[in-house]
């Protein structure tokens, strides 16, 4: 843009001023008196319409060509005045009056022709204004289309638009990404489909697109290197030549990626389906507990007790499974959740042996088993008695576990008459947990378990329960 | 009843990983007059079954650590010892009849013991005539 020129500069604000023509035409004869007085008092005779023309020249430029003829027929009079001998304008002398005529013929036309310089500016300016706003407008345009551009190609979502006939027009970056495309104006709608899915796009999505405008539904694409399919959730409009009201011009599509959605909804599933399987192992296992504590009960009171207790001992040991999500207990947790019962009561125990992981069916067979040695020794063995005590020692020496259960200071037992599931459980049951044996022995210093087993402690390959 | 019917001339090969359960499961065909064999995995299933050609009823868990889980074993089973009969039982409730052999019954795990035993009775009788 050029700048304005200095005489713009002064004119154009001056232009501004809006004043009425008989106001205008007053201060113009005012003006022009009050120069013909200066001029009358400070300065000679001669040069009578040298000054009175910068009067007319401003007259016709601020005002326009009239006020320019009034100022000049004005500065006329004036001058006439202080030609005249008698002070009347119109008694002249020839030369005067040609000199008269003269002046005005000449000012008027200077009135003319700065008037039209004045609205020759205006009109320059005026120009120049109105390009000034254009560049403005499409400067925002612009910057508006470009921010919707950025959006586009930024967009996380597979963006894209395809012609009437289906041929890809532009896939933005993530789009292209996710179905690894190179170059999509090489591609038709149909190809992004799998082969299971094409057929809907005729017999479905577009008579709807072509009814509701829309489609929205779950289909899957396909990978063009890997061919790996791809749930997304697909939406297709049609597009419109510039607004809403324009031409259907082609397809757009605004499509989500739902890889990460159904895998979390698969894990869900899979959750659901692993917990319910474990419960219904374990209300077998608990099955075998109450139908095994039958079999071995003398009454349904003695059975209503062996069962309840050994059914919270098997709870116990699920809740510090539970803490695990099911992996893996260490050895230590499962020892002094199954001893808790009795040590509450004051009864005596010593554990000693390494941090060892078990797991999941381990830990409960061996919480079952020392479930079974606490009740007997608090019965019969040396928990029954004030001075008595149990010693836990257990070892991991290769691929040999080793667990002794010794009691000392209770009185002397003798190998019970009939064996019960408590037996059964800690030589046969809990010994199949740890593919070894159980050997229990019956003394004088108190019961003696020995359990000895294989125990690979690698927590990855935990078993279930 | 089959006047000949004695539950101690049939067999029944229990597979079951969990001790506890194995138990329960040996004690009830026990119960039931059944001589049982007892198998913690398919491999030692198939030991028992080259070694004991008195076994005629196969009820085997599905989940089971090894090469071969009790779906697995029942097929193969089905195809190397044809009359063996196959009962299978499992706490995972997608187990489908097109997952096992033709003919072999499911139980869902927990299962009523007077069922299993009443199927056990029902088996061994078809095996007689």
């Amino acid at each position: 843009m050029p700048t304005p020129s200095f005489l713009a500069r002064l004119l154009l604000p001056a232009l501004q001023i809006k004043i009425a023509p008989v106001a205008r035409f007053g201060l113009i004869l005012l003006v022009v008196a009050a120069v013909a007085l200066l001029r009358a008092a400070f300065v000679t005779d001669i040069l009578p319409y040298l000054f009175f023309i910068p009067i007319i020249l401003l007259s016709a430029l601020v005002f326009g060509r009239n006020s320019g003829i009034v100022a000049t027929l004005a500065a006329a009079v004036a001058a006439g005045c202080s030609m005249s001998p008698t002070g009347n304008p119109l008694s002249l002398s020839v030369a005067q009056w040609s000199a008269q005529g003269l002046f005005v013929l000449v000012n008027v036309g200077i009135g003319f022709l700065a008037a039209e310089l004045s609205r020759s500016l205006v009109l320059l300016e005026n120009l120049a204004e109105g390009r000034r706003e254009a560049i403005h407008r499409l400067a925002a345009a612009t910057a508006k289309h470009t921010r919707l551009a950025s959006i586009v190609e930024q967009s996380q979502e597979f963006i894209g638009y395809a012609d009437l006939e289906g041929r890809v027009q532009f896939v933005n970056e993530s789009g292209k990404r996710l179905v690894g495309v190179a170059d999509p104006r090489l591609t038709v709608v149909e190809d992004y489909f799998t082969e299971a899915d094409r057929w809907r796009i005729s017999a479905e999505i577009l008579p709807a697109v072509h009814s509701h405008g829309a489609w929205t539904g779950e289909v899957e694409f396909r990978h063009f290197a890997t061919g790996a399919l791809i749930p997304v959730r697909y939406n297709v409009f049609s597009l419109r030549d510039g607004d809403a009201d324009g031409a259907v011009v082609g397809y757009g599509t605004v499509t989500t990626d739902l890889r990460s959605q159904k895998l979390a909804t698969a894990q869900r599933e899979m959750l659901t389906r692993e917990l319910a399987h474990r419960m219904k192992n374990t209300l077998s296992i608990v099955q075998a507990i109450v139908s095994q504590s039958l079999r071995a009960s003398g009454s349904v009171a003695q059975a209503r007790d062996v069962i309840a207790a050994r059914l919270t001992a098997l709870s116990r040991a699920q809740d510090i499974l539970t803490a695990t999500s099911w992996t893996q207990a260490d050895i230590h947790d499962v020892v002094q959740a199954a001893i808790a019962p009795h040590r509450d009561e004051g009864a005596r125990f010593v554990a000693d042996g390494p941090h060892i992981d078990l797991d999941a069916q381990r830990a409960l067979g061996l919480s079952l088993a020392l479930h079974e040695l606490a009740t007997n020794a608090a019965k019969y063995g040396a928990l029954s008695t004030a001075g008595g005590c149990v010693r836990m020692i257990w070892s991991l020496d290769e691929k040999i576990f080793r667990f002794e259960w010794i009691e000392q200071g209770g009185p002397e037992v003798h190998v019970p008459e009939s064996r019960g599931f408590g037996s059964r459980l800690l030589e046969r049951i809990v010994a199949a947990y740890f593919d070894g044996s159980g050997v229990l022995q019956f003394g004088q210093e108190g019961v003696r378990f020995v359990l000895e087993g294989e125990l690979v402690s690698h927590p990855s390959s935990a078993e279930e329960a | 009843m089959g006047q000949s019917f004695q539950p101690s001339r049939f067999a029944v090969l229990v597979v079951e990983h969990d001790p506890l359960i194995l138990t329960e499961a040996v004690d009830l065909v026990e119960e039931a007059g059944f001589i049982a064999y007892e198998a913690r995995n398919a491999d030692q299933a198939i030991r028992l079954l080259e070694r004991h050609p008195e076994i005629t009823v196969l009820l085997t868990d599905v989940d089971m650590p090894g090469s071969m889980d009790g779906l697995k074993l029942a097929r193969a089973v089905r195809d190397r010892w044809p009359p063996v009969r196959i009962i299978v039982t499992s706490g995972h409730t997608k187990v489908t009849e097109a997952d096992m052999p033709e003919e072999s019954l499911f139980f869902a795990k927990p299962y009523p013991p007077q069922t299993m035993v009443q199927a056990l009775t029902r088996v061994a009788e078809q095996l007689l005539r």
